[in-house]
């Protein structure tokens, strides 16, 4: 509240009142669930109070109205990014995050008549940003993202619908049953005066707000961190029971998240291991307590004065009480750094690793064989991280516990990158404690989850970081996602090495310091920072150069340009392998400014919440692509198996065709021979019938024949008669003439006779 | 002005068969001894110039570690090329290429086009004469061609040391990059849709060779 009236001028106690409402009404922003209630104006605005949509409201608002005051908008994004507090846990802190959206909004009313360009672009603006957060902050949340998907429609009718100028001041997601208020308001010509209208109206959502402000954020926190609750649907829950919860220091800080999952671990170990455990921490207190009396009778001054030695003391033989009585300082010496002397000592303290149990298991396996070894060798020996800083002398021992290690978690075995995790320990310890406490980061602290396959830590700490962007670099976070730059292009290596891969070791080892106090998680812290402290220029880059920058350029941000000009400015590169100096960066200024950014345990517990969801539903349709695909597979040999059938049928069909036509030819031809047939039969019938015809006529041809015989034969015998006439006048002239023969032939004779008597003999 | 279109391709094989070094020799025309391991992937672009057209690569170099597999399929899922490394002094490192080569064509998109490349054939040849020194290959280039020519992949023995082939293998590789296809800024439309004449796209696929 305070914090609306000092970043506005014009706040009247309207808007008090509003922010009020607003402040009830956040823990309500995430989801939305029933939309039917969402009456007030305030209400519907909330959407735009979640998350990036937060800045991005308030963008959108600056553009069309507010364009005279960038410096407002930045110290905006300024204050929610420097205390990374959940709207929803701590009411008071959210308060000035909201208000200045909501004055904006309110300011917007108040001069309505504006110029019809600028509200559309308002409108598109919102609109596109509202498309931006459907499918990036709400994919896990089907209900939010219809509600966002409901809202996104009613935005795109209302032009069509309603008078332009008048909807256009109303974002996005407002709910319809806002329309009779601009109606109403468009009656009267909107200057101060109409303000009268408008403290009624909101009153009475107020009133009507109540009734349920006390139901709602309770079951919506349920719903919200169910993960955290035990019986989550009793109704109606005690409100403040459940934010005192909330609020518990194992929400609220990572060092308590930390500690209280390192005693949770330990009080799951067995009482013998508990007792190993206690005995090794017993081991270093002793130590510890041996060294400190030495210093007091050493005169080494420097030693003496650099080191709070009564408080370290504290911390080593008590580190919770130091932890629940003076967090603060805590945080704040080791933010400073733990002293190099005594960092072993206090990151084993602090996550109780130091094991007698695992350091015999260390020394009987260092000489064993492990199928990862000619693997560890050969990267431990191209590892830049190794072989350029003091641990290359302890080389041999960090190959050990590596191999060790692999042979102790089989599950794990060797993953490259690990190296970087324990070139930190080897260099503030023996090897078997770095062993021992390798094993606890590994299993305690989830650094196995980065390593194991799959790497499903690291998947979560990447989508961790992506949201803390989203909620936190609204803007920056949609740069990079419209240059399609996604976090696993550039900040998986600071996962999985604890930033070895691009920072040098002195570096490392202070965030290590943090990392072993708060867990894992503060990687986000320095992840963050970077982010935020580019954020500037990775605004103004592309594509092209946002990589580079991201993978090299980041910590440019913590040169020392006070001093040499000329100094080297690269990071060790893992393309270039270039050196540099530590002390022409600002260390101290680094990780002061990365611990100044407040994660909350119980925001990273709702984005894993989220990313667990995510995962689940990836899984489920991963099964159901994997099925679809089996049966896509099965159709596929079905539709093939058709087509062969489609096939035989079809070469059944053109035989059957070629058969037809042949058939139908062979008819044709059949029909022609018919035809020829019929033909040939009409004619013989013809024929017939003439004939039949002809041998009517033919007894005249008979007779005629015959008489014509008749002639013949009577010519003929008459000619046989006139033959024989001739004949017998012939044989008469014959018989004459013989006879006259005869007579001629005795008159011879008896010539003859009488001619013989008379010649003499006789 | 050329037409620039970007190509964005991956580097699978073996640990320490060279693939950032590829990468480094073609990216910046250099060489590191004892280049360090690759954690998760890096990314890199550079454009290169083929006849009128000007292709920007954006190459993912990959982990090679067994263990890094798995986030592989995130970076080859839409990528329009791979190079498929092995050292050919490491029979193993072979093998482990033909797998990556099976996974590509099972996984990968339809029409990505892959390389294979056997890398520190500098080990093989003697400096000073540059001919092959008898017993110094494990892998020999009949293997490598047989493998590729069953697969349908370009092929190259390469030196990222002594730079021998390097830019051939990224300018063969932009040469087969077909115009249409090398902007697929995810297409829902072709994923979703059943191609039920995939097969015979293919085979005409592979012998539509740009070169």
């Amino acid at each position: 509240m305070p914090g609306s009236q000092r970043t506005e001028s014009s706040v009247s106690d309207l808007e008090t009142a509003i922010s009020d409402d607003v402040q009830e009404n956040v823990n309500e922003t995430k989801e939305l669930q029933e939309p039917q209630e969402v009456n007030t104006e305030v209400e519907a605005e909330e959407p735009e109070t979640e998350g990036d949509g937060q800045e991005d409201g308030g963008e959108s608002v600056n553009n069309s109205k507010h364009e005279s005051e960038p410096e407002s908008h930045d110290e905006f994004i300024d204050a929610s990014s420097v205390t990374l507090l959940s709207n929803e846990a701590k009411h008071a802190d959210a308060e000035p995050e909201l208000a200045p959206v909501q004055v904006k909004e309110d300011e917007l009313e108040e001069q309505l008549p504006t110029p019809i360009e600028n509200d559309q672009y308002s409108i598109s603006t919102a609109k596109s940003v509202t498309i931006e957060k459907t499918d990036s902050s709400v994919k896990d949340d089907p209900q939010s993202s219809a509600l966002i998907a409901e809202a996104g429609s009613v935005s795109s009718e209302d032009p069509a619908e309603e008078p332009v100028a008048e909807k256009k001041l109303i974002p996005p997601e407002l709910p319809p049953r806002e329309l009779p208020e601009p109606v109403h308001r468009d009656e009267e010509p909107v200057v101060i005066a109409a303000d009268d209208n408008i403290p009624q109206e909101q009153n009475g959502e107020e009133r009507q707000n109540s009734d349920y402000s006390m139901k709602r954020p309770v079951k919506t926190l349920r719903r919200w961190f169910a993960f955290n609750m035990k019986g989550s649907e009793e109704s109606n829950g005690n409100f403040n029971e459940i934010m005192s919860e909330l609020a518990g220091p194992q929400n609220q800080s990572l060092a308590f998240s930390r500690y209280w999952e390192n005693v949770e671990d330990l009080n799951s170990q067995s009482t013998k291991d508990r007792e190993l455990l206690s005995q090794g921490a017993n081991g270093i207190k002793r130590t510890f307590n041996e060294i400190k009396t030495g210093i007091e009778y050493t005169n080494d001054d420097e030693l003496v004065k650099r080191i709070d030695w009564e408080f370290w003391s504290e911390v080593i033989n008590d580190y919770s009480s130091v932890l629940e009585n003076k967090s603060a300082e805590l945080i704040d010496n080791i933010t400073k750094g733990i002293p190099r002397e005594l960092r072993g000592m206090v990151w084993q303290v602090i996550c109780n690793s130091k094991s007698m149990e695992l350091e015999e298991f260390f020394r009987a396996n260092r000489n064993c064989e492990s199928q990862y070894q000619k693997l560890i060798k050969r990267d431990l020996a191209r590892t830049s991280f190794v072989t350029n800083s003091a641990v290359k002398t302890k080389i041999v021992d960090l190959y050990e516990i590596i191999k060790v290690y692999s042979i102790y978690d089989k599950e794990v075995g060797y993953t490259q990158g690990m190296a970087f995790i324990t070139v930190p320990l080897l260099m503030n310890m023996e090897a078997s404690e770095a062993f021992c406490m390798l094993v606890k980061l590994m299993n305690t602290y989830d650094f196995k989850q980065l390593f194991v396959p799959q790497m499903p830590g690291l998947h979560l700490k990447l989508y961790q970081f992506d949201r803390l962007m989203e909620d936190n670099l609204p803007e920056l976070y949609l740069h990079l996602k419209r240059e399609g730059v996604r976090s696993s292009m550039y900040a998986t290596q600071w996962f999985l090495t604890v930033f070895g891969y691009k920072f040098p070791l002195e570096m490392v080892l202070r965030i290590y310091d943090i990392v072993i106090a708060e867990g894992i998680e503060s990687l986000l812290k320095f992840a963050i920072n970077l982010m935020m402290k580019n954020q500037k220029q990775l605004l103004e880059l592309s594509f092209d150069d946002l990589l580079p920058f991201l993978k090299d350029k980041l910590f440019f941000y913590y040169v020392d340009n006070s001093g040499d000009e000329n100094a080297p400015r690269t990071l060790t590169d893992g393309y270039s392998n270039r050196e540099i100096s530590i002390d022409t960066y600002k260390l101290e200024d680094f990780v002061a400014d990365s611990m100044a950014i407040d994660i909350l345990p119980v925001n990273l517990k709702r984005y894993e919440a989220e990313f667990v969801e995510i995962h689940k539903l990836e899984g489920e349709m991963e099964t159901e692509i994997s099925q679809l695909k089996t049966r896509n597979g099965q159709l596929l040999r079905d539709i093939r198996n058709i087509e062969a059938e489609y096939a035989t049928l079809n070469r059944e069909h053109v035989e059957i065709a070629n058969e037809m036509v042949q058939g139908k030819m062979e008819i044709a031809h059949l029909q022609d021979e018919n035809r020829q047939l019929q033909e040939q039969i009409d004619e013989l019938t013809e024929r017939l019938r003439r004939l039949e015809n002809q041998n009517d006529t033919n007894v005249d041809f008979t007779g005629e024949i015959s008489n014509n015989m008749n002639m013949e034969i009577q010519k003929t015998m008459e000619r046989n008669l006139e033959v024989m006439e001739e004949n017998r006048l012939l044989e008469e002239q014959l018989a004459l003439v013989t006879k006259e023969l005869a007579d001629a032939k005795s008159e011879i004779s008896e010539a003859k006779g009488k001619w013989f008597k008379k010649g003499g003999f006789w | 002005m050329s037409k620039q279109t970007s190509v964005k391709l991956v580097l699978l094989g073996e640990a320490a068969v060279g693939k950032s070094s590829l990468v480094l020799r073609f990216v910046s025309n250099d060489f590191q001894e004892n280049k360090e391991p690759t954690i998760g992937a890096a990314f890199l672009t550079q454009r290169c110039t083929i006849g009128t057209k000007t292709i920007k690569f954006e190459i993912w170099d990959t982990a090679g570690q067994e263990r890094f597999a798995n986030l592989a399929p995130l970076y080859y899922r839409n990528a329009q090329a791979a190079l498929v490394v092995y050292d050919v002094t490491k029979p193993a490192s072979f093998i482990k290429a033909r797998h990556w080569v099976k996974e590509l064509h099972e996984q990968a998109s339809k029409n990505i086009v892959i390389a294979l490349v056997g890398n520190k054939y500098d080990l093989v040849v003697d400096p000073e004469t540059g001919e092959e020194i008898e017993g110094r290959r494990s892998v020999s280039v009949e293997e490598g061609k047989a493998l590729a020519d069953e697969e349908g992949l370009l092929f190259f023995e390469t030196s990222a040391k002594s730079a021998f082939n390097v830019n051939e293998v990224f300018t063969a590789i932009g040469k087969q990059i077909p115009e249409e296809t090398s902007k697929p800024q995810d297409e829902p439309s072709s994923v979703g849709r059943i191609d039920l004449n995939a097969p015979v796209d293919e085979s005409g696929g592979a012998g539509n060779c740009a070169c």
